[in-house]
C-alpha cells in the first residue's frame, strides 16, 4: 500500500463517485475503509439527529398560513365586520349624545355655585334674616 | 435509493396538481417539512425558519404560474429557501441583538437528537461526540459551503438539484463540497 486515498478521493467517495481505483483501494486498506465508514457514520447521524430535532420543532410552531382557498371565509369575516361596524358606531353615537347633555349640567353648577357665593349668610339662617328689618325688605 | 424513489414518485404527483388551486395545499404539507429542516438547519432559530418557510411558500403561491416544469418542484422550492435563508443571512449580520433570541438554538444542543436505537453508552456517546463536531462544523463554515451541505447531506439532494437551487454551476458546487467536507473531516479529527 503506497498511499492512502487523499482528500478529494474521500470526496468523491462521500458523494458516490467511486471509481474502481478508489474502490480497489478501500478493499484493500483497513485506515481508509475505517476513515470512509466513519465519515458515513458521522453524517448518517448527523442527518438523523437534524431530522428528529427538525420534526419536534415543526411540531411546536403552528401550521403554515398558506391557503389555496384564501376566500373561504370572506362572508363570515365581512360579517363580523359589519357588526363590529354597527356597534361601534352606536357606542359613538351615544357617546356624542352623552357629551351633548354636558354644557346644559355645567350651566346648572355654575348657577348653583354664584347663588352659594352670593349669600350673605348661611342657608341654615337665611329665614331669620327675614325677620330683621333692612333696607332691601323694607 | 428507495427513499428518493419514493420522493421522486412523491413529487411527480405533486408537481402535477399544482395547476390546481385545491391542491397547493397539498404541496404545502408534502415539502413543508423539507423546507422548513432546511432553513432550521441554516439559520438555527425555530420562528426564523417558520418565517422563511411560510415566506418560501408564499413566494410560490403567487408565482406559481410562472413554475413551467424546468426543473422539479422541490428544486424551484428550495430554489426560493435557499434566497430567502441568504437574504436573511446577510441582512443578520448587521443585527446583533438577533443573536440573543429566545428561539436560537444552543449550538451544542444537537446531539441530543441522536436516536438510540439499542445501542450501548460507549458507541452513543461516541455517536453524539460525532454529531456535535459535525455541527460546530457545519455552523463555522461559510454560507455557500454549509448551504450545500446541508443539501447534500441533509437534503440529499443530487449535485445537479443544489446547483438549479443555488444557482452555481455543478463543479463550483462540488468544489464547494469538498471543502466544506474537509473542514468536517478536520473538526472530526481525519485518521488519513
Amino acid at each position: 500500500m503506497k498511499s492512502h486515498l487523499s482528500s478529494e478521493q474521500i470526496s468523491e467517495w462521500m458523494l458516490g463517485q467511486r471509481s474502481a481505483r478508489a474502490r480497489e483501494h478501500v478493499r484493500a486498506c483497513l485506515e481508509c475503509r475505517a476513515e470512509l465508514e466513519r465519515l458515513e457514520e458521522a453524517l448518517a447521524q448527523f442527518r438523523g439527529a437534524i431530522h428528529q430535532w427538525s420534526g419536534a420543532q415543526a411540531a411546536a410552531v403552528p401550521p403554515v398560513l398558506v391557503t389555496s382557498r384564501p376566500r373561504r371565509f370572506a362572508w363570515a369575516l365581512a360579517a363580523v365586520a359589519a357588526v363590529l361596524f354597527v356597534c361601534l358606531s352606536v357606542a359613538y353615537i351615544q357617546n356624542r349624545a352623552a357629551a351633548s347633555l354636558e354644557p346644559v349640567s355645567d350651566a346648572a353648577l355654575l348657577s348653583q355655585v354664584r347663588a352659594e357665593v352670593s349669600r350673605t349668610v348661611p342657608s341654615p339662617m337665611e329665614p331669620l334674616t327675614r325677620l330683621i328689618p333692612s333696607a332691601e325688605n323694607q | 435509493m428507495v427513499r428518493r424513489a419514493v420522493t421522486r414518485v412523491m413529487e411527480q404527483h405533486a408537481t402535477a396538481e399544482l395547476d390546481e388551486l385545491e391542491d397547493f395545499e397539498a404541496v404545502v404539507q408534502w415539502f413543508r417539512p423539507r423546507i422548513f429542516r432546511f432553513a432550521l438547519a441554516s439559520l438555527r432559530d425555530r420562528d426564523l425558519a417558520e418565517t422563511i418557510t411560510q415566506d418560501c411558500f408564499l413566494r410560490a403561491y403567487l408565482a406559481r404560474a410562472r413554475f413551467r416544469n424546468e426543473c422539479s418542484l422541490q428544486t424551484w422550492l428550495m430554489q426560493i429557501a435557499v434566497n430567502l435563508v441568504r437574504d436573511h443571512s446577510r441582512n443578520r449580520r448587521l443585527q446583533f441583538w438577533k443573536r440573543t433570541r429566545q428561539t436560537a438554538f444552543d449550538a451544542h444542543g444537537l446531539e441530543r437528537w441522536v436516536v438510540d436505537r439499542g445501542r450501548d453508552p460507549e458507541a452513543l456517546t461516541s455517536s453524539r461526540e460525532q454529531v456535535r463536531g459535525v455541527w460546530k462544523a457545519a455552523g463555522e463554515l461559510p454560507e455557500k459551503q454549509r448551504t450545500v451541505f446541508l443539501l447534500r447531506f441533509v437534503e440529499d439532494l443530487e449535485l445537479l438539484e443544489i446547483a438549479a437551487a443555488t444557482g452555481m454551476k455543478e463543479g463550483t458546487v462540488k468544489v464547494h463540497l469538498f471543502r466544506a467536507l474537509q473542514a468536517i473531516r478536520k473538526k472530526l479529527g481525519a485518521t488519513v
